[in-house]
């Protein structure tokens, strides 16, 4: 079935009604993706950054989010980061209604099923709030279609879509490749269910499955060699998310009990994903086949994996991924043997529940930006999640002049950069000198922002660290010209001479 | 024996008549009299002499049917392409008669006129040329390949030239007879100077935009490759022609099939040949298979001469005129066709049995422009070594899925080099084939589509001997890289007028394709050089050529992109099941620097030796017949 007419209209009805609705939430209650702005913050270091170059992004995070932001560098508004995710969000909601479409059944039940999905407030949340994670979910979904569609044509194409999907994912999140060597010893078995015995065959197919992770891996690793020095710079870095996640994970017992604790990781895991969509279990039984039980099953998995390492920062959006898959996995519950009409009735009033349990989990979550969805979703405005950090930004915009150089470490500043919106005035640590500027501020920078220590306690701030008392005493050279309840300016008094940018 | 005494006659001819033949065979017990007559019934109502239909529809081995002859009548045999010939005598006669009954009066000596005659106990035949000669006549037999031989090198000489001309004649603008035209050797020569001037002012900023020209290319083409790919995967189990639509075909029904064999000093390939044709499922009499022999050829011409099993052909002898090549044979050879439908296959070539159905069939349900049908390729002794593994993941990929992609997405698809079944009536319209061009598949294909024609794809297989040894790998590919490089030259004479043919998804195609298979062929050799220098070196003059956009775009082409195109080419296997191989296309980059290679050789042909048709050698697999048949 190829791309109709149709199907275009279908999505851009969506993403244009994702896109005024968040539009809304931004002007009316303030709420709009913190990650946003941080992948906008890198866009810009790459496009205009000083020097401009594509390392800029950040050879920690994994790269695939950052480039369809690019184009995005012209701008700071959480408006424009607002285009991206509603675009992914619309995709994966318009490829879910293609996949309702071959599904039998009244159309009636197809409306209740895609209108439940798409007011999810945990799926809406991650549309709004993470477009990372929601291009993840995009993926996801394509993985887990494309080896249903496997099972049932054993056509390799699927396997492919499958493989690439995997591949993209693992440039999104890490820890995809521990989904992907989870799968090597079982996907033979997994692939052999459906085909005829065949050794060489199943491997072929194997292959064709787990090789794009490991070309994607295999290049990133690649380019932190050139571009680090150090292969694995996304891993040893001070800035490593691996690191960022293991102390919010040791900041949250609950989850920080399952790391090498396999069945209190399967325990957390069940649980949270339980909280926040119900109905994901009650279709999960109706499958009769192992192939797509695990690929079905391959999120929860995932998290059981990571947890148990360690790595992983669980909070309920992540499960979000379920609210789309249950989609797909409703077109195996109709059509197995187990099915009678009544129970897609049965489903939707969980799905109709799911959409309660999804808004308790937010309201109660840890996670600040979840809780505000939540009180959103209440019709409650929200105090702006970077309230500050604008208001740094518009002070530095209106008191320094083009040749002023403002030194910050964007860890946690990234979004006055952002919002700044001219990179080439600050120092930042993807510059090969930033820590010779660190070491002698008063010869480099102009301005010198600050912030409150307590705010960097899961990241990594240089600043912070080379100077802890700066946030209350400042610097011998300089004046505080500003402050903000968690940041402050503080203004060089010598005079300052622009440390030359030495490209590596 | 040269000059019998038995059969010198004064053209009588007393003992003979005109059904000499047939009652021979029938006291003989070759053939029962309900079979003689079938056999001539079916000579009557394709209005062929009785011998030809014999000989050339596989009823009798062309040594059996000597033998039978020379036992009833005591004629000597003439090697006629040793004998000394009158061709001022021969041409004196009438040539579609001479042609039709196969009868060579080729000198006199003395008083008589020595003719050489397919079938001497044809008194009817005798009589004619007596009565056109006045002259008593000695009687010789020789095989049809020597009376083909000598006929065409006598009459054949203005439809040789027509083959060679016909396209330059009738669209000169189509035709590679030049290889650069005025218009392209300035513009070469202006962008060289550019480039120079440029590289003189600064040359930072001179390489950084070929780079970043070079990298655009490659983005280009791997992208359109991998949505290809998908489009073609995607449909990996639908067939184009089913088993029952086959069915569904009454022999009656089938319209004539002509195929053309091009052959050229392959005689150890002849009888795999002979048999894949008789394998062949379609009403023996409905087919019309033309071997096109050279006139040099001996060595094949031999070959035929001597063979002792029926074979469905009939000899075409091409004469001898430059350029020597394969469409230059076709064209020739088009000309005697009966066939509604022409299909070409190599001399080693093994198709599936029911391919000719299957053509027909995809005629009558695919659109009214399909006008051409192209089967898959694939090669028969995958295993034999490294490179016939390679080479046929590349032809597994370009054949199972990449034309398929380009069948979906409807751009031009550059046809193979045999196995391509056309309507007769269009390919005349198109005027055949470029015999200067070496890859004249890959042109006509072009040419096709620029007139609103299609072609099509149909879920059938021919097996070739994929090349073994590396230097006769380097040949051939040398020869299609030159052919991509003369049909981009002779297409691009005019870009805007193809653009209006074909349009942007045409052109995108064609670019990508013929121009820029060559192009990029010709490209990895120096950048890999150049990778490897940075990697080792590290040298300050690459990262300056190398700005960051471009850089960029070059790393992912460096990584993902032939991470792409190893994955896609693992795809290869899976249609064929030759899962065996799909480690193989993990050694894909080794086996593109012989694409490199060939791309060079071609360039330096191109320019100095255009037409020139690098032969390929067959008959070199060790694979053994029974175990091409368990492939087929």
């Amino acid at each position: 079935m190829g791309i109709k007419p149709r199907d275009i209209i279908v999505f851009l009805f969506i993403w244009i009604g994702l896109f005024f609705t968040g539009a809304y939430l931004y002007f009316n209650y303030n709420f709009y993706a913190q990650e946003g702005i941080f992948l906008m913050e890198k866009a810009q270091l790459a496009m205009r950054g000083n020097p401009p170059r594509l390392e800029n992004l950040g050879l920690i995070y994994p790269p695939l989010p950052y480039l369809f932001y690019l184009p995005l560098a012209v701008s700071s508004s959480p408006i424009a980061s607002l285009i991206i995710s509603t675009f992914w969000g619309a995709l994966v909601i318009a490829l879910c209604i293609r996949y309702l479409r071959w599904i039998p059944g009244n159309t009636l039940v197809k409306l209740l099923i895609t209108s439940l999905m798409i007011v999810n407030p945990v799926f809406l949340y991650v549309i709004f709030a993470q477009p990372s994670q929601t291009l993840y979910v995009l993926f996801f979904v394509v993985f887990v279609y494309s080896f249903f569609r496997f099972h049932e044509t054993r056509i390799p194409y699927y396997i492919v879509l499958s493989g690439v999907a995997l591949g993209a994912m693992s440039g999104i999140r890490y820890d995809t490749f521990f989904l992907t060597l989870a799968l090597i010893p079982f996907a033979p078995f997994l692939i052999s269910e459906t085909i005829e015995f065949n050794v060489v065959r199943i491997f072929a197919l194997t292959l064709m499955l787990v090789l794009p992770t490991f070309i994607v891996l295999g290049s990133w690793v690649y380019l932190n060699w050139i571009f680090a020095g150090e292969p694995f710079y996304f891993y040893f870095s001070p800035y490593s998310y691996f690191k960022q996640v293991s102390k919010e994970m040791a900041l949250r017992p609950e989850l920080a009990q399952g790391k090498g604790n396999l069945m209190w990781a399967i325990w957390i895991v069940l649980k949270m994903s339980f909280l926040t969509y119900p109905a994901y279990y009650f279709t999960l039984p109706t499958i009769r086949t192992i192939t797509i039980f695990v690929a079905a099953f391959a999120p929860i998995i995932l998290q059981i994996i990571v947890i148990f390492l360690g790595i992983s920062a669980l909070s309920y959006s992540w499960f979000g991924v379920l609210i789309p898959l249950s989609i797909i996995i409703m077109y195996y519950f109709i059509n197995s043997p187990l099915y009678r009409p009544v129970y897609a009735y049965v489903v939707i009033v969980i799905m109709a529940i799911s959409v309660y349990f999804g808004y308790q989990s937010l309201a109660n979550s840890v996670e600040l930006t979840e809780k505000n969805f939540a009180t959103v979703l209440k019709g409650e405005k929200v105090k702006d999640i970077f309230e500050e950090e604008l208001q740094v930004a518009k002070f530095l915009k209106e008191n320094t002049t083009e040749k002023d150089m403002i030194l910050i470490d964007d860890a946690v500043g990234y979004p006055i950069v952002c919002f700044f919106s001219s990179p080439k005035q600050f120092y930042l640590p993807y510059q090969y000198d930033y820590v010779r500027v660190l070491q002698q501020p008063q010869f480099a920078a102009t301005y010198i922002v600050v912030p409150r220590p307590e705010l960097t306690v899961t990241g990594f701030d240089q600043l912070t660290a080379m100077y802890p008392d700066a946030f209350e005493k400042g610097f011998d050279f300089t004046t505080l010209v500003y402050q903000t309840p968690n940041w402050r300016v503080y203004k060089s008094q010598t005079q300052q001479q622009q440390i030359p940018i030495e490209e590596q | 024996m040269l000059v019998p005494d038995e059969l010198s006659s004064s053209g009588s001819g007393s003992s003979l008549d005109k059904k000499a033949l047939q009652n021979l065979l029938i006291k003989e017990r070759i053939f029962s009299q309900e079979q003689i007559e079938k056999i001539e019934a079916f000579a009557e109502r394709e209005k062929l002499y009785f011998p030809k239909a014999l000989l050339f529809y596989g009823y009798i081995s062309r040594t059996d049917y000597e033998v039978i002859i020379r036992k009833a009548v005591p004629v000597g045999k003439v090697d006629l392409l040793i004998q000394e010939i009158d061709y001022e005598l021969l041409m004196s006669f009438d040539q579609t008669y001479l042609q039709d009954k196969l009868v060579c009066p080729f000198k006199r000596n003395g008083d008589y006129l020595y003719v050489a005659m397919i079938n001497p106990l044809d008194e009817e035949v005798i009589n004619y040329i007596y009565e056109r000669s006045q002259s008593p006549l000695k009687i010789f037999y020789a095989t049809d390949v020597d009376i083909q031989w000598v006929l065409h090198k006598a009459f054949g000489q203005e439809l040789a030239e027509s083959a060679v001309y016909s396209l330059f004649i009738e669209d000169e603008r189509s035709s590679a007879i030049e290889t650069f035209t005025l218009p392209q050797i300035i513009s070469i020569a202006l962008l060289g100077t550019l480039f120079i001037v440029g590289v003189a002012i600064n040359a930072s900023v001179a390489f950084t935009i070929l780079m970043a020209i070079v990298n655009l290319l490659y983005l280009f083409s791997i992208g359109f490759k991998f949505v290809l790919t998908l489009a073609g995967a995607r449909f990996e189990l639908y067939e184009a022609v089913t088993q029952a639509e086959i069915r569904e075909l009454h022999d009656e029904d089938l319209p004539v099939y002509s195929i053309l064999l091009p052959v050229y000093k392959e005689p150890e390939v002849i009888e795999t040949l002979i048999y894949a044709l008789s394998q062949i499922d379609y009403p023996r009499d409905k087919l019309d298979i033309k071997i096109l022999l050279e006139e040099d050829d001996f060595a094949t011409i031999n070959k035929i001469r001597n063979l002792n099993i029926p074979s469905i052909f009939e000899c075409i002898v091409v004469p001898n005129m430059q350029p020597k090549t394969k469409p230059k044979a076709c064209n020739y050879g088009l000309v005697f066709c009966r066939g509604e439908v022409v299909t070409i296959y190599d001399a080693e070539d093994i198709p599936e049995p029911d391919q000719l159905k299957k053509a027909i069939v995809g005629f009558k349900k695919f659109p009214e422009d399909v006008i051409c049908i192209q089967a898959q390729l694939n090669y028969f002794n995958a295993n034999e070594n490294f490179l016939t593994k390679m080479f046929t993941l590349e032809y597994s990929y370009w054949f199972d899925y990449m034309l398929p992609g380009m069948d979906r997405l409807n751009v031009p698809i550059p046809l193979g080099g045999t196995s391509n079944h056309f309507i007769k009536e269009k390919l005349v319209e198109l005027n055949a084939w470029d015999p200067f061009n070496v890859t004249e598949d890959a042109d006509l294909g072009v040419r096709a589509y620029a007139k609103g024609y299609k072609v099509g794809t149909i879920n059938s297989t021919t097996y070739e001997e994929a090349n073994k040894r590396v230097r006769s790998w380097i040949r051939q590919r040398s020869r299609w890289v030159k052919g991509y490089m003369q049909t981009f030259l002779v297409h691009m004479r005019n870009p805007i007028e193809l653009y209006k043919k074909i349009g942007f998804r045409g052109m995108f195609a064609f670019f990508l394709f013929i121009g820029g298979t060559p192009a990029t062929f010709l490209i990895n050799l120096p950048l890999w050089i150049l990778f490897i220098t940075w990697i080792i070196f590290r040298p300050q003059w690459i990262s300056e050529i190398f700005p960051a956009w471009v850089l960029y775009i070059s790393l992912f082409n460096l990584l993902i992109g032939n991470a792409m195109v190893v994955y896609m080419n693992m795809l290869a296997v899976f249609r064929r099941r030759l899962y065996g191989l799909v480690v193989y296309a993990l050694l894909n980059p080794l086996y593109w620097i012989l694409h490199s290679l060939g791309a060079y050789k071609a360039l330096w042909q191109l320019i100095f030796k255009p037409f020139y048709w690098e032969k390929t050698t067959h008959g070199v697999t060790k694979v053994k017949k029974p175990e091409i048949l368990r492939t087929v």
